[in-house]
């Protein structure tokens, strides 16, 4: 499975039965509240071996499943 | 000095207009800086020290901060991958003293002035259960003007500079403008240093339509503050202040009057605040977005009071909630049930609405207020899978309103307990609600506190404007204060109207306290 396809896997894991598109705003249309965006770092951390901090969370970075895979790229890269 | 008297308008704010007006487009935040100090000089002398000694820890900090990226930055490309990564953990480690120190310096000036004798009476009532002799002192120190709106300013700061989110700024000056601009500093909203600091300091020329759009949002704030909540005033304050008094049908009128009252009152100020920045070219932060739409207690937190709830959301929940304590809490509750996976967030948000309610005031009433909305949130959450279950369309029109009327209930329950003196006043009038009610109390009321059925109709036609435009924005509508009314006459026309409003239905004269901003005791 490539990353992006575990990323939605892991959006519909955290909120089952909501369609994620690759260019979906997740934040805007409110996918992803606080309490989800928490759940999702901590399995993100765990599925991808990266550490993501309170200033890796902003609405950039997980406006879409896209965002969250291109910071984790990033991530990876320091 | 009050944002809606005239001292304000006219003694002061118009001749800083003046400044700026005249000063080269390079220099005119000279006249902003100038203005902010003139201001919190006159509104609380006492407080300037103890702002001065925030804004040069909060300025030594920073600077310290960058200096330490600096250092790194120049010396990662001169040495082997293995010494710049030692080095790199070295200055984070040091980084995380100074911003603790920073912080610690902040929190510690806020407790001391704000908080002390709140705490001091605890530990003497527990002194006193215990038989002990020594007692704290109850100090008399003056409470330094928005110090929690400052201090939390200060904190974003200087923990923006140290997670690369801004760059420390160079000229104190232009840092101590970003922490005491005069608009800002009374009731907020709470803006980070890359919303404003650059803003406030930037080449800036005078443009009729900031100018325009600034007197019009000025003036819908004054029309909310002075025609809506001052009506609201004598009411909310007869009520409240003589609890035993009123029967049910009076005391549910009253909460609702101070519901309609708060809300008319800071989001008019935040208005004003907008609008007076907006005469400088200067944006702000929305700190409103139609609250009494929301369909649960958490919308209605994300659109009332915004830049308080981003602020605990982004320098308390997310780090809390991603700590090392809390990312060990979450691999032994995982995999074990939705409950179990609930308890980190439970317990992150807990520490969030504790300090939420403290935030308010140094009053048992102010941390109940906060765990209320913390329990109604823990409710929400622990009912949300199974009530998943039972409704299936969440988006359809009924449960919509059931979602928004069951959240105005509990935002009224809360607004008693903000509002009541004390917490068991609170509970007397909550219980008080379920007296019998009668329909001729009102109008004996009314007469009692010299409010008439035209101080009603005018409320009413107040709030209803207010709930219109409300509506318009709800339903994506673009509105005056975004800059999109079509033609220049029909924003004439509204400045217009809503000043002769002001003018003549504002609640001032003999028949009516002058009521501060609420929030500006806080």
């Amino acid at each position: 499975m490539d990353d992006l396809t575990e990323i939605k896997s892991i959006l519909d894991t955290l909120k089952p039965g909501t369609v994620i598109s690759g260019g979906a705003d997740l934040i805007k249309s409110r996918v992803l509240d606080s309490f989800t965006i928490v759940r999702l770092v901590a399995a993100l951390e765990d599925e991808f071996d990266v550490e993501i901090t309170p200033v890796d969370i902003t609405e950039e970075n997980f406006r879409s499943a896209d965002a969250i895979k291109a910071m984790i790229d990033r991530l990876r890269d320091e | 000095m009050a944002f809606d008297s005239l001292l304000y308008l006219f003694a002061f704010l118009l001749p800083v207009y003046a400044v700026w007006l005249i000063l080269p487009p390079a220099r005119k935040w000279y006249a902003l800086l100038a203005g902010s100090i003139v201001f919190y000089l006159i509104s609380s002398p006492f407080g300037a020290v103890a702002v001065a000694v925030s804004a040069a820890s909060v300025y030594a900090c920073a600077r310290a901060l960058s200096g330490l990226d600096g250092a790194v930055s120049q010396a990662k490309g001169a040495m082997p991958r293995e010494d710049a990564k030692k080095l790199k953990l070295s200055v984070k480690t040091q980084k995380k003293y100074i911003v603790f120190v920073c912080v610690l310096i902040q929190v510690g000036l806020l407790l001391l002035l704000k908080y002390f004798n709140f705490f001091a009476s605890g530990v003497n009532a527990a002194a006193d259960a215990l038989g002990l002799i020594t007692k704290l002192p109850e100090l008399k120190l003056a409470v330094p003007l928005g110090i929690s709106f400052y201090t939390l300013q200060a904190i974003s700061y200087v923990v923006d500079v140290y997670r690369k989110a801004v760059t420390a700024e160079r000229n104190f000056a232009k840092l101590l403008l970003y922490l005491i601009f005069f608009p800002t500093v009374v009731e907020g909203p709470i803006c980070r240093y890359n919303e404003s600091g650059a803003k406030l300091c930037a080449e800036s020329r005078f443009d009729f339509y900031s100018f325009r759009d600034g007197v019009l949002l000025m003036c819908w704030g004054l029309f909310k503050k002075v025609v809506i909540a001052n009506r609201c005033n004598m009411l909310v304050n007869t009520v409240f202040g003589d609890r035993g008094a009123y029967s049910g049908l009076i005391v549910l009128t009253a909460i609702l009057a101070y519901t309609l009252q708060l809300y008319a009152d800071f989001s008019g100020c935040i208005d004003i605040v907008r609008g007076t920045a907006r005469l400088f070219g200067v944006g702000l932060p929305e700190n409103f977005d139609a609250p009494f739409f929301s369909r649960s207690t958490a919308e209605f937190w994300r659109r009332w009071h915004i830049t308080l709830g981003t602020w605990f959301r982004d320098y308390v929940f997310y780090p809390l909630s991603l700590s090392k304590p809390f990312a060990s809490l979450r691999k032994k509750t995982a995999g074990k049930g939705y409950y179990a996976d609930l308890l980190p967030t439970a317990t992150a948000m807990f520490a969030v609405w504790t300090l939420t309610g403290l935030w308010h005031g140094a009053s048992l009433k102010y941390l109940v207020y906060g765990l209320y909305y913390f329990a109604v949130m823990l409710l929400g959450l622990l009912v949300e899978k199974p009530a998943g279950k039972l409704v299936k369309d969440r988006d359809a029109a009924l449960w919509r309103f059931v979602g928004v009327v069951r959240t105005f209930v509990i935002v009224n329950i809360g607004m008693l307990i903000f509002r009541a003196d004390t917490l068991t006043a609170a509970w007397q009038m909550f219980a008080s609600l379920f007296t019998p009610y009668a329909a001729a109390d009102i109008s004996e009321a009314l007469v009692s506190l010299r409010l008439d059925s035209w101080d009603l109709i005018i409320v009413a036609v107040g709030a209803c404007v207010m709930a219109v435009y409300s509506t318009l924005k709800v339903s994506g509508r673009k509105l005056p204060e975004n800059g999109t009314l079509p033609g220049g006459i029909a924003r004439a026309a509204l400045i217009f109207v809503l000043i002769i409003a002001v003018t003549l239905l504002g609640a001032y004269g003999d028949n009516y306290d002058a009521a501060s901003f609420i929030y500006a005791g806080f």
